[in-house]
């Protein structure tokens, strides 16, 4: 099989990073400014919430279930916790999972593809066919299976949606790498008697992080839906730890008496979701000619 | 067209046989000695050494590897996927009495996500620019960005115990299957709906378009001949994949309605570290993925003379949303 890499154009976007017109267009872009909103109101939930609300895990058993309320602003657990003080350490949880995937499958994808792209020979034939064997799988099944092998654990499941999340970039890399190759700023570069790494360092991989953040982002959702859904199964986070699926999974037990305890994980969820899709969106449109 | 078809069949089972080895290979990583449980749930509680022995050779648990993947393998495409290391019970006895129901739920909701996803796609398309456009758009975001647990709770929640709109019952037959079906539909339906809009505008703005146009075809034959085919390329990819991609979602779908299905009792038997279960189900979700990847290959390429020429040469998007 030889036609691994896309036509050329084929991969959209763009060269090397326009970043101050980028960011101009993107400012523009209505989806772009209702996603950043949302993602910087989580951000500083996430980092200043602690402040608002203590102890997600003071547990009060004289106030078990109590509806939302002027102290309890999304009322208490079946273990008399903060609901909204369990939300936003959720946040902390299911947000830095999200990004501690986002930042492996990147680092790991650019790595494997830009190096697959640039050595060639046995070892981009190797990466290519582990890429096209990732690529034609369910990835939650296979998030599923690894957890189902390794036993439930937050550790787990995040090495689940990384193993499963990093090949679509490093076949990006590896393409932009390739396509790199033949720039004639890179056949400058080499003529001029540059070394291979300084090469790849200044003139490929700038282009290949713009390109694999920009397909990571799209990503990102369902990254945030996979984590919430598998920890929803129970596979994720252990007690007592706050996290948003797993929130959501206990509050299955109350949902007769206390069906204000999906509001906060939920909402959260759902916010985090449209964020990362609206920006997703927004990059998408901004940085594919074709869309204009 | 032959020779290509041909390639690209020996290429799914090439990817069926090497999945089948890492998967497999999951089996490796058995927490304590899986012999001495299977033995306490067959009623022996303290077996001798020798019986273990038995035991371990007859689950395959004993020897070098590859002999045991090799027999495991055989055994497999026979349809025999071992004995459950929680019950001592055959795994596809187990899941032949699971399938159906999950059958049900994941036919059920493709039908309805394909409904939903055609309608709101080609209204959003005809009506492109104007208001309704934009509330379709805004529908198909929140129908992607909401998990399916969420809207399995909120249904529950809500609607059954709070409203007594109707009743949830999970026997696994037709006549209960709406809600659940409903609830795994919506992601996937939101994103179908989308990946239509804009195909359907890419094949509207193309220059081809213009021409047929300019030489006088008419509105229809322009839509039937031209628009149509060139959309539902993408759309039948995401499709055929999402609904293969439908068993991994199931799991969780069946799980919020307690849905007597083959995903709820995988994820009940992770918990108890069952690894033959959780084999069989990645296997069977995999196979069902592989085969609907290869048989949307082989449509495109009866739709595209373009594909038909390159082996291996694939134009299509190679990955499908999950819906959770």
């Amino acid at each position: 099989m030889t036609a691994v890499v896309p036509p050329a154009g084929g991969v959209p976007g763009i060269d090397v990073a326009p970043p101050a017109g980028l960011l101009r267009t993107l400012s523009r872009h209505r989806g772009f400014r209702v996603g950043a909103a949302l993602a910087i109101m989580l951000a500083a939930l996430a980092l200043i919430g602690p402040l608002l609300a203590h102890g997600p895990n003071v547990t009060d058993y004289a106030n078990q279930l109590a509806p939302p309320d002027a102290r309890h602003w999304l009322g208490t657990d079946g273990a008399g916790r903060d609901e909204f003080a369990r939300t936003v350490a959720g946040a902390r949880t299911t947000l830095g999972a999200a990004v501690l995937v986002f930042a492996l499958t990147t680092v790991i994808g650019i790595a494997v593809g830009a190096a697959a792209g640039f050595l060639g020979g046995v070892f981009d034939a190797c990466v290519s066919r582990l890429l096209d064997l990732l690529l034609g799988l369910p990835a939650l099944v296979l998030a599923l299976a690894v957890v189902g092998a390794l036993g439930p654990g937050f550790g787990h499941l995040i090495l689940a949606v990384t193993i499963t999340g990093w090949a679509g970039l490093a076949k990006l890399s590896r393409s932009y790498t390739i396509g790199a190759r033949q720039r004639p700023d890179v056949t400058a570069a080499r003529m001029a008697g540059i070394r291979t790494n300084r090469i790849l360092a200044g003139h490929v991989l700038p282009g290949a992080a713009v390109q694999a953040l920009i397909a990571a982002t799209l990503g990102l959702g369902d990254t945030i839906l996979g984590l919430a859904g598998l920890s929803f199964l129970g596979l994720g986070v252990q007690p007592p730890t706050a996290e948003w699926g797993s929130m959501l999974n206990d509050s299955q037990l109350y949902d007769t008496v206390a069906p204000w305890l999906v509001i906060g994980p939920g909402l959260g969820i759902i916010a985090a979701v449209t964020a990362a899709t609206l920006i997703s969106d927004a990059l998408r449109d901004c940085t594919d000619p074709s869309r204009g | 067209m032959l020779r290509s078809s041909a390639f690209r069949i020996g290429q799914a089972l090439l990817t069926l046989w090497v999945t089948s080895i890492c998967v497999w290979a999951l089996l490796l990583l058995a927490p304590g000695d899986p012999a001495r449980t299977v033995l306490a749930a067959r009623g022996v509680a303290d077996p001798t050494p020798a019986l273990i022995a038995a035991t371990r050779r007859q689950l395959g648990l004993s020897g070098p590897v590859v002999p045991r993947y090799w027999h495991w393998l055989e055994r497999a495409i026979h349809g025999d996927f071992g004995t459950s290391w929680q019950t001592g019970q055959p795994v596809m006895r187990e899941f032949a009495a699971r399938l159906p129901a999950t059958a049900r739920l994941t036919l059920t909701a493709m039908l309805i996500a394909v409904a939903l996803a055609l309608v709101l796609g080609l209204a959003s398309a005809a009506t492109a620019g104007s208001w309704i456009d934009g509330v379709i758009r805004t529908i198909t975001v929140l129908m992607v960005v909401t998990p399916g647990f969420l809207i399995g709770l909120f249904v529950l929640d809500i609607l059954v115990v709070h409203l007594n709109l109707g009743r949830v019952v999970s026997d696994g037959t037709w006549s209960t299957v709406g809600w659940p079906a409903a609830t795994l539909a919506i992601g996937a339906a939101g994103y179908w709906a989308r990946v239509l809009r804009v195909s359907l505008l890419e094949a509207r703005s193309a220059s081809y378009l213009l021409v047929s146009q300019a030489r006088g075809a008419s509105a229809l034959r322009r839509l039937f001949v031209h628009v149509l085919p060139n959309a539902a390329a993408p759309f039948l990819t995401v499709v055929g994949l999402g609904a293969a991609a439908l068993l991994g979602g199931a799991a969780i779908a069946e799980t919020v309605y307690s849905w007597p299905g083959v995903g709820q009792y995988t994820v009940q038997a992770i918990d108890a570290r069952d690894l033959p279960v959780v084999v069989t189900y990645t296997m069977l979700a995999v196979a069902t993925y592989i085969v609907a990847s290869l048989l949307i290959d082989l449509a495109l390429a009866a739709i595209d003379p373009r594909l038909r020429r390159q082996p291996g040469h694939r134009t299509r998007p190679r990955s499908a949303r999950v819906t959770t």
